[in-house]
């Protein structure tokens, strides 16, 4: 259901429907997802749709910038690193592009939305909640409900370290899809049992995947270039 | 060749001779002058830095933050203008340590409410308890912070009213900041009936809870029985939620929670007293007839045949 797209086409999804029709000068746009319906009305004569996933932060409302992914512990030996697979929520996004302008009109998932906090009620940080199975091999889920992570979990410390967590923060992920997965590529470096660094790297985990648009450079926000990492400083479990 | 110098002399000498004849006690025409473009320059200075902070910081760091940097750049200009202009008054600064003493007493008993409220307008831009767009508590008043300034602080109260508070209240005040901290916790006390069971209700709850986005998964709900009151076994329910959506949250989830319940068969009880008579007077129940049923009265006061009771009309008003 991803890709891009002319002004007018459906996609159908088992409880999901996408459509853009031709009214006149107008475009009309539909999305019908387990009965709650979305119109937009563009006035647009050419241009492009792009149906693409996008960071699982926008709903209901744009609460926070982390995501947070909770996962059976796991227990790393001193200075070891090791690749386990993850999933996340799958948001997917509508936009409409005209030469190098691009629009966001609509933002959607099937996944339920939960939210948690990410240190102490004074100090921490609101995070989108996401429990995960731990994956050793890639897993192949419903690409329009959950992506797959594939994180390298690098301890550098001399003792054990039990991780149950992972924190990204929304600028700089990237996310790749094709028909059949959505994934991203991360890394965590532990540098204290309390302390670790969670980055993206910019590329597909398969060769050959389309990049999403990403919606937060998309928007402009400052200082995007600089946050590519973030520090998780209240703990790993 | 001659002659023209030496008018051109006299007159750029008759000229320095008005400019520097003084105007008032010490003050030259020239003083003015170099007032008015040091004043000039001032403004302008301050305008274009303005412009350029809020052009090239609006969209890198926070309003509030901005709004202090612009403030205490404008009044730093303005210290620097006023102090370049004191040479230009022949204002002798050793004479203020003469009269310093008195003028300061003075001007500290004629202005202390504004400089109370200039002082608390600093500390507080410096020690920063609230901030623009924060819910604040300060004694009656519940709102949310507008602008804060040098003298006064504007909030806006939940019903739309603009309020401007002196910034030496603010600062001698209990202040609640509402939103501060990124989660907050919030109670409801929900009764069932004794024959309810109450680990199914605390079940239907949890369940309400986990299906809401806003309710965080960590730190996580508490449901437990917290008390065998007179009509009901209260279960308490605590939830935290993020500072911003909690109140959309706390309004949203206990019909919520009302409704499912009630579709389990568990009802919230009205409060009730069970009343027994011993019946000292050895009195023969038996003989004691019922009452009467009560009739029903029909409505009459419509007289009009097709008015439909409960029906409203156009016109019609209602004291609820």
């Amino acid at each position: 259901m991803y890709g891009k797209f002319g002004y007018e086409f459906c996609v159908e999804k088992d409880d999901l429907k996408v459509c853009f029709s031709k009214e006149d000068d107008f475009l009309r746009y539909h999305r019908n997802l387990g009965g709650t319906v979305v119109e937009r009305i563009i006035a647009s004569e050419s241009g492009t749709v792009i149906i693409n996933p996008v960071e699982p932060l926008n709903l209901p409302d744009e609460v926070t910038r982390f995501l947070e992914i909770r996962f059976e512990p796991i227990e790393i030996e001193p200075e070891a690193t090791r690749r386990i697979y993850l999933t996340f929520p799958i948001e997917i996004a509508v936009f409409l592009m005209k030469n190098d302008a691009y629009r966001c009109i609509d933002i959607f998932s099937r996944v339920p939305q939960k939210y948690s906090l990410y240190g102490p009620t004074d100090t921490g940080v609101i995070t989108r909640y996401h429990w995960s199975e731990v994956f050793l091999r890639r897993p192949d889920p419903d690409p329009s409900l959950y992506g797959v992570v594939e994180l390298d979990l690098m301890n550098s410390t001399k003792n054990w370290v039990e991780v149950s967590r992972a924190v990204f923060e929304n600028f700089g992920m990237k996310i790749y899809y094709d028909n059949d997965l959505v994934s991203m590529s991360a890394g965590m470096k532990i540098y204290k049992p309390m302390l670790a660094y969670t980055a993206f790297e910019d590329k597909p985990i398969i060769s050959g995947m389309q990049k999403s648009i990403e919606l937060y450079y998309s928007r402009k926000l400052a200082g995007v270039d600089k946050m590519a990492y973030y520090s998780m400083e209240e703990g790993l479990v | 060749m001659s002659n023209v110098s030496g008018v051109a002399e006299g007159t750029g000498s008759s000229i320095f001779d008005l400019l520097s004849k003084p105007l008032i006690g010490d003050i030259a025409t020239y003083d003015l002058l170099y007032i008015a473009i040091i004043a000039i320059v001032g403004v302008m200075l301050v305008r274009i830095i303005r412009m350029w902070l809020k052009r090239s910081f609006s969209d890198k760091m926070p309003k509030s933050d901005l709004d202090l940097v612009i403030t205490l750049t404008t009044y730093l200009i303005y210290l620097v203008v006023v102090l370049s202009i004191l040479p230009y008054l022949h204002f002798d600064l050793s004479g203020l340590f003469v009269a310093g003493g008195i003028i300061a007493v003075a001007i500290a008993f004629a202005t202390q409410n504004i400089v109370a409220n200039l002082v608390s307008g600093i500390f507080l831009l410096f020690e920063r308890p609230i901030k623009i767009g924060d819910n604040i508590s300060i004694g009656s008043l519940t709102a949310t912070v507008q602008k804060i300034q040098i003298m006064s602080t504007i909030v806006r109260t939940y019903d739309g009213t603009y309020v401007r508070i002196p910034n030496s209240k603010i600062f001698t005040s209990d202040i609640t900041n509402l939103v501060i901290h990124p989660a907050r916790r919030f109670d409801y006390t929900i009764g069932i009936r004794y024959q309810d069971d109450a680990d199914t209700a605390i079940s239907i709850i949890k369940k309400m809870i986990e299906k809401e986005p806003y309710a965080l998964k960590s730190p996580g709900p508490s449901v437990y029985v917290d008390k065998l009151d007179d009509s009901s076994v209260n279960i308490v329910v605590k939830i935290w939620a993020p500072s911003l959506y909690w109140w959309g949250l706390r309004t949203e989830l206990l019909w919520k929670i009302k409704v499912e319940l009630e579709k389990n068969g568990i009802q919230i009880p009205f409060p009730q007293q069970e009343v027994w008579f011993n019946n000292i007077l050895k009195t023969d129940m038996k003989a004691v007839k019922a009452l009467p049923p009560i009739k029903e009265i029909p409505f009459q006061g419509d007289s009009a045949p097709d008015a439909e009771i409960g029906k409203s009309r156009p016109g019609d008003t209602y004291d609820w």
